[in-house]
């Protein structure tokens, strides 16, 4: 990272900090908690091996939603791009689940399942979904057509043109997406999780609510940022490395290394 | 490869009518025509991406090498993965030979944002023959590039056409590098578009350039061709 971008950084967050502390000062500590009760809080938090075992439900739920809608809405947006009738038919449908409030879906999947981890995942599923294939579709139908002729004119495989070609052209529509996903999906989940279940990060936030423990709400939604940095920076760093890029393209890496003076 | 009586028409309007046209062993063959005139449809057409209406064409191979108006290659992969993707089955080698072919070794695992607009242009020349084997389509690859590079290209060509006994269809609506490039120049003009002339330009040849009298001479020719 440059200096200048850090140092931007850091001017940010002093800012945020030096606002909350002057409302600390203003409203008492049940409305706005001071910086260091806070900060103490998240260290006790995460100095508690029973703590991190919440944490772990909640970041177990909201990968299995955002993966399950991830790779749900792979499969739909390939069909929807491949078959026109049945985008014809279908995709008006998911654009209309981009608007219908994730709490409604709760109520629905709380009735459906219980009060259990699986409407929490269910509603983030549901939206990483919709968000993921709409934009998935939309890129897909501005692809440069140039581009799959050149899968026409050699003859590639319907699968091929998929892998290296049709796939490929998307991933920058993808990243995009999974990045909103994955901040959607930190959102959900704990507002799924504080409506149904009493385990996980919501769980710990709905019992800080009911003591009113302020500045335990805002410690578990400092942890919620962690964790959202956290994911967001090891997938950064995959894409970074080039890991499922290499991985992608394997089979059309060369066996060996040509000898340049050859 | 030969073709017999190729139409096309889209709805009523019909853009190419009994077209003939045969490529010979290692021949280059220069499809002139201007803008418009037909030509990258007669191109799909004979590669297979189009069907014809009416009309038949023998091809003596199912590969055909193709070289686009613009390089097309992908840009997310390297150059060795362009090439390899067209055909998975040969060994690297080949794709290695191809490129030393067009002067690109050492560059094989650049991006193409990362090469200019000759390289690219010969990197999509070795995807072709890597591909193609002896038969080699170029629709108009070389106008984006500047008139140095772009003789140098054509040089390229008929320097592969020797050393890989290559069989070339080139199109273009210039008629320099028609006479540059070519042993037979097709003219494709009318409307409907067809053959309206064959001109054999071998007998102008010496040590593969044609004198600037013969080249004022078959340029008058050509340009009445072309726009009778």
């Amino acid at each position: 990272m440059k200096v200048s971008t850090l140092r931007n950084k850091l001017i940010g967050a002093v800012c945020l900090l030096a606002v909350w502390f002057i409302l600390s000062r203003i409203y008492p500590p049940v409305a706005v908690p001071p910086i260091r009760t806070v900060a103490a809080e998240v260290v006790r938090l995460l100095g508690s091996g029973r703590y991190w075992a919440e944490i772990g439900k909640t970041v177990l739920r909201m990968l299995t939603g955002l993966g399950l809608g991830t790779v749900i809405a792979l499969i739909v947006s390939m069909l929807f791009l491949r078959f026109q009738t049945l985008s014809d038919i279908f995709y008006p449908a998911v654009e209309f689940l981009q608007v219908i409030p994730p709490v409604s879906w709760l109520i629905l999947a709380i009735l459906w399942f219980g009060l259990s981890g699986a409407p929490a995942i269910f509603v983030v599923t549901v939206a990483v979904f919709a968000i993921m294939t709409v934009s998935l579709v939309t890129a897909g139908r501005a692809l440069d057509q140039r581009l799959l002729t050149v899968g026409k004119v050699f003859a590639l495989s319907e699968r091929k043109r998929r892998r290296y070609i049709i796939l490929p052209a998307l991933s920058t529509a993808f990243n995009t997406s999974f990045t909103v996903c994955l901040g959607t999906s930190v959102k959900l989940i704990a507002m799924a999780e504080v409506m149904t279940v009493n385990s996980g990060i919501g769980g710990g936030i709905a019992t800080a609510r009911l003591n009113l423990e302020t500045e335990g709400v805002i410690a578990w939604t400092v942890i919620l940022i962690l964790l959202y940095t956290i994911i967001g920076g090891i997938i950064k760093w995959i894409i970074r490395k080039n890991l499922i890029r290499r991985f992608w393209f394997r089979k059309l890496s060369p066996k060996r290394t040509e000898n340049v003076s050859s | 490869m030969v073709s017999e009586a190729l139409t096309k028409a889209y709805g009523e309007r019909v853009i190419l009518k009994d077209v003939d046209l045969t490529i010979g062993q290692q021949e280059i063959v220069c499809l002139l025509g201007p803008s418009g005139a037909g030509k990258t449809t007669l191109l799909n057409m004979l590669i297979g991406t189009e069907e014809a209406d009416t009309g038949t064409i023998h091809r003596s191979t199912d590969r055909i090498g193709y070289v686009f108006q613009e390089d097309r290659l992908l840009p997310w992969l390297t150059l060795f993965e362009n090439i390899r993707l067209v055909d998975d089955t040969r060994p690297d080698e080949q794709i290695y030979r191809c490129l030393r072919n067009v002067s690109l070794n050492g560059y094989e695992n650049m991006k193409p944002r990362q090469m200019s607009g000759g390289m690219r242009q010969r990197g999509a020349i070795a995807r072709a023959l890597f591909y193609g084997g002896h038969l080699l389509f170029l629709d108009e690859p070389f106008k984006s590039l500047d008139e140095k590079l772009r003789y140098d290209m054509l040089h390229l060509v008929r320097r592969l056409r020797e050393q890989e006994n290559l069989s070339v269809l080139f199109v273009t609506h210039d008629m320099d590098e028609a006479l540059c490039v070519a042993d037979r120049v097709l003219i494709l003009s009318g409307q409907p578009a067809g053959i309206s002339g064959t001109y054999d330009l071998r007998p102008y040849r010496h040590d593969g350039t044609i004198d600037e009298a013969d080249e004022f001479r078959l340029k008058r020719t050509l340009r009445a061709a072309l726009y009778a």
